[in-house]
């Protein structure tokens, strides 16, 4: 093995002044251009921070200020990641009717934009330009590889008299264009290696810079933390690894992080240095520090959220320089190695790199004759060509369609494909929700109660049963954290977690406190619960202790057989056991919020509690905001929703998003408790909204997994709403066994047509099994998001696919209530919706892949197996039956208005105008359609309005398992 | 043609063995067949025959144990069937179980069941899902006759299926590179630690004139004169037991092992897999206790393993790679057990162990909600370190632990390379691969 080739260049001690001060000036220079190139090429980095508490945001946020196509084809060319569904699957949903042949047309124009050139006429006028790209979206006719291509020729499947006249005109040089050079993606020293066929220099590199960011990055899986975590990465790691040189580095190792501190470098110098080794001209660093990131993009990742978003103190220099730095003196030394290796060692690494870059300029690839040949036979065997017409086209008309096909490639294809498919389901919704709006309006004037949840769209098939039980309900979606941005502490929760939004800093802190009475329960519950929480991390921990871990496992362990045995087999059993105990060892007392605030502050020096003007100026804007001040119902109920599962490092992802990643229950608690309290009511007049003395407000928790639904402080409830709050409490009992039913028929282990009840006991098991790793389905399918009154989506079938946003825009006169919804929702509900298409469209790159051999890491993320990159993204099996469209806005208000609200939130507009989502408008008088395409509003175009009608919901998608168009579910005849 | 057919028990306990050995059977070829005649069968039928099946062997474990308890004949039962292909050659293959053995079968029929059970649900809709069940029964197959064999051709058929179908769980991930390397690491260390089964299974046949395990115990005082044999054979076993057990120094395929599918680490490393070594030298406690010096060696090895765990894996930070490491240390902690004589504390301790870990490994994906729950009543979840300037020699210790005390990169310099340059060797013996292999490299 040859020592590795890196010459430390020896600085002198310059006496010259001068000299030293104009080097400081240049290296300043320096540092600053890596620090521009560093954080240019962060951009392409994932943005999640630890599944703990997952956030959804769109995976490529950075290139939002881009069109969405050019932005997705920029990642295809940079990450190699898929752009869109795969032409397999558009061409199946073509078969199953998901797309038209009208959505294709319209596809086509919209992508190519050039309707005049659609009649073109090509191949001596046998063909034009239309009918061959229909051919091509059907058919294979892209140029294969030439042994393929003369395989296939000879397979026998065209006549010998077509291959001999194909391959005859083919290969006449005249005839066969050369395809469009593109530029590659700058590929890494280590990339040429592996293309040579040697041995992977990274893989010596991640076998010792995995376990390390691990350890660094830990919070709180091992027993040891790294240690002088405070000195950074780049010096604690040259420390460590000077003391012990791991894995495959040995000596060379030790002497090169030596020289690096004797010459007193730090991070950005040692990255320079490690540059300058492979002599990489300054204006390719961005390009190439991209590379090496997305070499391992899950652990730069975490460096970058480290640095930029948990907030802790930065540790030295910015920890992603440091990382790199370390990461760039490993690859030189691996490199190095493995030229020794393969007896090159008289080559640099500096000359890989040269390789690569020469590698760039790529030379146009010539399509071979057989390949041209072969997509020439195969389009005479769909038009039905004989072998003198092949002969007898000119070389100018061969031209003409090759250069045809060659544009007409894969990625033109799958957009087109992408948008038909967009289109026609876009079409579906809003031709239903039009002729739903002309339909005589069906909420009750004066409901009984109403029910107001979050705007998810898994609430969206809750909503809809709870009509269908009671019709005099009104049911209202708005954002799940009801206005309350609160830091919240639970009673047995140890700190503060913020339920709000990702982008609102909670200024409030409440926390939920022992009802007077039953304080004297609390002790014995912190007790309990200590014992229990204290005794099983104990026996985690002590499973690594030296000598604990032998007493405990040969007394302890067979006490493990008994959960193993009825949690595996029995799980809903299991679960219900678990409770009971916990019920009986440690009852729960009944607990308040403290809501008012009384000059108290918690540790973070929050105001425990709102002041009374707070909470009035909460309940105005709730009860405005979803558009229900004129018309409250004798009860209220508010539910928040969250989602508990087991085996899944996923499970927040599930949660309210609307929370931050979390549940929303004591949102909804704290809103209802606020709208109880008459002094609170009074204020509230005072604005212009009434709220009845005989109004009374219950909040609760809405679990989106095992359909379990809590109602809260029901003991303060007044007598004389009492049989009224249980009636209620019964019909909210029906409907969600009947949305657990809805539920069932896409989960495939659910009974094929269950009642009720087994329904809601099958997704009971989902959410307590250890065996199930899709306790729910979470967002996936989500496609459309409405704002606007219930009118529009009341009784209509939209599959759990719509957000739906409450809005009455005959309140809103000057449009700032819309603004405020549309700034809190647009963002929340692309980013679910762009996660998941990302993480559905290219799993591997965008997702963080299968499950099952998922790891979990530092309490950051999940690894496959022991040494990985962190996998970001989410799951295959959260996402597997997701359709990959962009979201739909449907918004009642004027396009007029909607622009204007757009272009004054920087947010909106770069989601609207980008083309990130799909935006639609309704007319909030007349009811009439708007698309925007680009920034022009179009109108829908007219087509014959036939709402598929149904008598209730299970009879729409009874014995359907796959993704349902609209209907109307309600009594036939209702129009 | 069937020994000790004295009583109706023995003939009930034959035939629950035989259901019990053919019930794993019967699920291996209900998945191989389909393949070979390449036919598509649905993923319900599958687990709906393999549900039927295990419960099946279940069962038959429980009749058997039942009947061995309540035998007379100092609680072991056999049988066998002699085959005579030749004249010169007597083959006998047969089963013997004694009460350690039967409650052993309870154990494995009752986990795998278990893991199983959890497997139809976790695996499916996944494109490996037959391969999976079909790895998992060969499993079950292998510790089936690993625990019942008779006679030491079973044991090691049994104990090759074990490490062949631990490989290839291990590479249940084909598509990429790094599970199959490190399925590669397993499969030299274990193919490495099985010469010293089948070198102390020859020894111990020469020396003992028998291939009969049921017959060791008695022949075993009469072999004193072939003492040094014993002792050889003796650290033979020992060796056997480094790879399936992961003791040092053939330990850093276990970490590695985590690549697949959860529950396959949690039957294999937490649950039989890793207990199939302790097994095998319970049995041979006989051998044990006349070779020595194998006791002595077992005491280094179990001790030292132990500590290294748990060395090693108080500083992962990954969930999988500390269960591996406490799983090692257990097992370095039965070899203890067994060096001392205490086999009867060793089996007692395999079991709880195996209960308590495969549990553990089934719960390591909620690993995050359990610590989001304890997270109020654990104040310091790290050890609270001073950190700064700290002596050099702490930092040098963190590294060395890190790092696996630089065992992984010995083990592969010295064993896993040298395998795969011969590999590459015989590769290239080969004109087809040859070709292939150098169209792929491409030219420079």
């Amino acid at each position: 093995m040859g020592a590795p080739k890196i010459s430390v260049t020896p600085i002198g001690v310059e006496g010259d002044r001068m000299h030293a001060q104009a080097d400081a000036s240049l290296d300043n220079d320096r540092v600053a251009e890596l620090e521009a190139a560093v954080a240019e090429a962060a951009r392409w980095l994932p943005h999640q921070g630890p599944i703990g508490v997952f956030v959804h945001h769109n995976t490529l946020v950075e290139l939002e200020d881009r069109p969405f196509h050019d932005a997705i084809l920029e990642a295809h060319a940079r990450l190699g990641a898929e752009p869109y569904w795969s032409e397999v699957e558009y061409r199946r949903a073509h078969q199953n009717g998901r797309i038209d042949p009208e959505d294709l047309r319209y596809a086509l124009d919209r992508v190519l934009d050039r309707r005049r050139s659609r009649k073109r006429r090509l191949c001596g006028g046998r063909l034009s330009l239309e009918e061959l790209r229909e051919l091509a979206l059907h058919h294979d006719l892209d140029p294969l590889e030439a042994p393929a291509a003369e395989f296939l020729l000879r397979s026998g499947t065209f006549s010998s008299a077509i291959v001999r006249a194909a391959l005859l005109r083919a290969s006449e040089p005249l005839g066969v264009p050369l395809t469009s050079a593109s530029r590659r993606p700058l590929e890494r020293p280590r990339d040429v290696c592996v293309r040579l066929g040697w041995s992977d220099p990274d893989s010596r590199v991640h076998e010792v810079l995995i376990p390390a960011c691990a350890a660094f990055c830990d919070r709180g899986v091992a027993n040891r933390a790294w240690p002088e975590r405070e000195l950074g990465f780049y010096a604690s790691i040259r420390r460590l690894w000077q003391g012990h040189p791991p894995g495959d580095f040995g000596r060379e190792l030790v002497a090169e992080f030596a020289a690096q501190e004797s010459e007193g470098l730090d991070a950005r110098a040692a990255t320079l240095r490690s540059l300058d080794a492979l002599e990489i001209p300054p204006k390719e660093w961005g390009t190439f520090i991209a590379a090496t990131f997305l070499a391992l993009p899950g652990w730069f990742g975490i460096m970058r959220w480290i640095e930029h978003e948990s907030g802790e103190v930065p540790i030295g220099e910015p920890v992603l320089i440091q990382l790199l730095a370390v990461r760039l003196t490993l690859d030189l030394l691996s490199l190095s190695r493995t030229l020794a290796e393969c007896g090159e060692s008289s080559d640099s690494p500096a000359r890989l790199f040269e390789l690569a870059m020469r590698e760039r300029e790529q030379v146009p690839t010539r399509v071979s004759g057989a390949a041209r040949a072969l997509q020439l036979a195969r389009l005479a065997d769909l038009c039905g060509w004989d072998a003198p017409v092949i002969e007898g086209l000119a070389n100018s008309d061969l031209r003409a369609l090759f250069q045809a096909l060659d544009h007409f490639d894969g990625l033109v294809r799958r957009r087109v494909w992408h948008e038909a498919y967009e289109r026609h389901y876009r079409r579906e919704i809003l031709l239903a929700i039009r002729a739903k709006s002309r339909m005589p309006d069906d909420t009750p004037r004066t409901p009984r109660a109403q029910v107001v949840v979050c705007i998810d769209e898994r609430e969206e098939s809750f909503r809809r049963h709870i009509e269908e039980v009671c019709p005099e309900i009104e049911t209202v979606g708005t954002a799940g954290f009801f206005g309350v941005a609160i830091d919240y502490r639970g009673l047995d929760d140890h700190g503060y977690a913020p339920l709000c939004p990702v982008v609102v800093a909670p200024e409030h802190a409440i926390e939920e406190r022992a009802h007077e009475e039953d304080v004297h329960l609390v002790p014995k519950r912190v007790l309990m619960r200590g014992l229990w929480f204290r005794g099983l991390h104990r026996g985690r921990v002590a499973a690594h202790s030296y000598g604990h871990s032998f007493w405990v496992t040969a007394l302890l362990g067979w006490v493990a057989a008994l959960p193993l045995v009825f949690s595996v087999l029995a799980p809903r059993f299991a679960a219900r056991m678990a409770r009971a105990a916990s019920r009986a060892l440690s009852p729960k007392p009944r607990t308040r919020l403290e809501r008012t605030y009384s000059g108290a502050q918690n540790a973070h020096g929050k105001p425990l509690g709102f002041r009374l003007e707070e909470q009035i100026e909460r309940v105005a804007g709730l009860l405005r905001g979803a558009g229900m001040a004129e018309r409250l119902s004798q009860v209220v109920l508010v539910l928040g929703h969250g989602s508990t599962s087991l085996n899944n490092p996923h499970e927040s992802a599930h949660d309210c998003g609307a929370c931050g990643g979390r549940q929303g229950g004591a949102n909804a608690r704290i809103i209802a408790d606020m709208a109880n309290d008459p002094a609170v009511r009074a204020g509230v007049r005072a604005k212009g909204i009434s709220i009845p003395d005989s109004v009374w407000f219950v909040g609760g928790l809405h679990d989106t997994c095992s359909d379990n639904v809590v109602l809260y402080d029901l003991d303060l409830v007044p007598s004389s709403h009492r049989s009224e709050v249980e009636a209620l409490a019964g019909i909210l009992d029906e409907a969600r066994a009947r949305n657990a039913h809805e539920r069932c028929r896409r989960f495939d282990f659910a009974p094929r047509s269950p009642s009720y009840a087994s329904a809601l006991r099958h997704v009971e098991r989902r959410a307590t099994a250890l065996d199930e790793p899709r306790p729910e389905y979470g967002h996936a399918t989500n496609a459309i998001c409405v704002v606007g009154r219930r009118r529009l989506t009341r009784r209509l079938f939209l599959d759990r696919r719509a957000f739906l946003t409450s809005y009455d825009p005959v309140g809103d006169v000057d449009g700032a209530i819309l603004a405020a919804t549309l700034g809190a929702v647009v963002p929340v509900c692309a980013g679910i919706n762009l996660e998941y298409y990302f993480s559905f469209v290219d799993n591997e790159r965008y997702g963080c892949g299968t499950k099952l051999p998922h790891n979990l890491t530092g309490w950051l993320g999940v690894m496959n197996g022991s040494k990985s990159d962190l996998r970001t993204g989410l799951p295959w099996q959260m996402v597997e039956i997701h359709e990959p469209v962009r979201l739909l806005f449907v918004i009642e208000a004027t396009p007029a208005r909607i622009s204007e609200i757009a272009h004054a939130n920087p947010a909106i507009a770069r989601m609207f105008f980008n083309g990130w989502v799909q935006v639609a408008s309704v007319h909030p008088e007349t009811g009439r359609i708007a698309e925007l395409r680009g920034d022009v509003w179009q109108a829908l175009s007219d087509a014959p309005i036939r709402l598929l009608q149904a008598r209730s919901s299970p009879e729409w998608y009874q014995g359907r398992r796959d993704a349902l168009g609209p209907a109307y579910v309600g009594p036939l005849g209702g129009k | 043609m069937f020994s000790d057919l004295a009583s109706s028990l023995s003939v009930i306990a034959v035939i629950a063995a035989g259901i019990l050995i053919g019930s794993s059977l019967v699920g291996v070829l209900s998945i191989a067949g389909p393949w070979l005649l390449m036919r598509e069968v649905s993923e319900a039928s599958r687990l709906r025959v393999l549900f039927y099946l295990q419960l099946a062997g279940w069962l038959a474990s429980l009749v058997l144990a039942a009947c061995v308890f309540e035998s007379e004949s100092g609680q072991r039962m056999a049988a066998s069937i002699h085959w005579r292909p030749a004249e010169a050659v007597e083959l006998e293959l047969g089963v013997v179980i004694d009460g350690l053995a039967a409650s052993l079968l309870v154990g494995i029929t009752s986990l795998t069941g278990i893991v199983q059970h959890f497997s139809f649900r976790y695996l499916h809709r996944d494109g490996g899902n037959a391969r999976f069940f079909f790895l998992l029964e060969l499993f079950q197959l292998g510790m089936i006759l690993l625990v019942s064999a008779s006679h030491l051709v079973g044991l090691i058929a049994g104990w090759e299926l074990v490490g062949l179908s631990s490989t290839f769980l291990i590479a249940y991930f084909q598509e990429r590179r790094v599970p199959v390397e490190n399925a590669m690491v397993a499969f030299v260390s274990y193919r490495l630690c099985d010469v010293g089964l089948v070198l102390g299974s020859a020894l111990l046949v020469h020396a003992l004139g028998s291939s009969s395990i049921a017959d060791w115990p008695t022949l075993m005082d009469s072999a004193r004169l072939h003492a040094f044999e014993l002792e050889l054979a003796g650290i033979c076993f020992v060796v056997a037991t480094l790879g399936k057990s992961a003791q040092l120094p053939a330990s850093s395929w276990l970490p590695r092992a985590m690549e697949g599918p959860t529950p396959s680490s949690a039957i294999f490393y937490g649950a039989l897999s890793i207990h199939a070594g302790v097994y095998l030298l319970i049995r041979l406690q006989p051998l044990l206790a006349v070779a020595v010096s194998a006791r002595v060696l077992l005491l280094i090895v179990g001790g030292v393993t132990a500590l290294y765990a748990a060395f090693v894996g108080r500083v992962e930070a990954d969930v999988k790679s500390r269960l591996a490491h406490a799983s090692m240390a257990q097992a370095g902690f039965m070899l203890i057990e067994i060096g001392l004589g205490l086999s009867t504390l060793a089996a007692w301790h395999l079991g709880a162990h195996a209960c308590w870990r495969t549990w553990q490994f089934l719960r390591a994906p909620s690993a995050l909600h359990d610590a989001h729950r304890a997270h109020p009543f654990l104040s310091h979840t790290h050890e609270t370190e001073a950190s700064a300037g700290r002596a050099s020699a702490t930092v040098r210790w963190y590294a060395l632990r890190l790092d696996h005390f630089g065992l992984d990169e010995v083990v592969s310099r010295v064993l896993i390379r040298p395998a795969r340059n011969l590999a590459e060797l015989l590769q290239q013996l080969d004109p087809w691969s040859d070709r292939a292999r150098r169209a792929a490299r491409g030219t420079r």
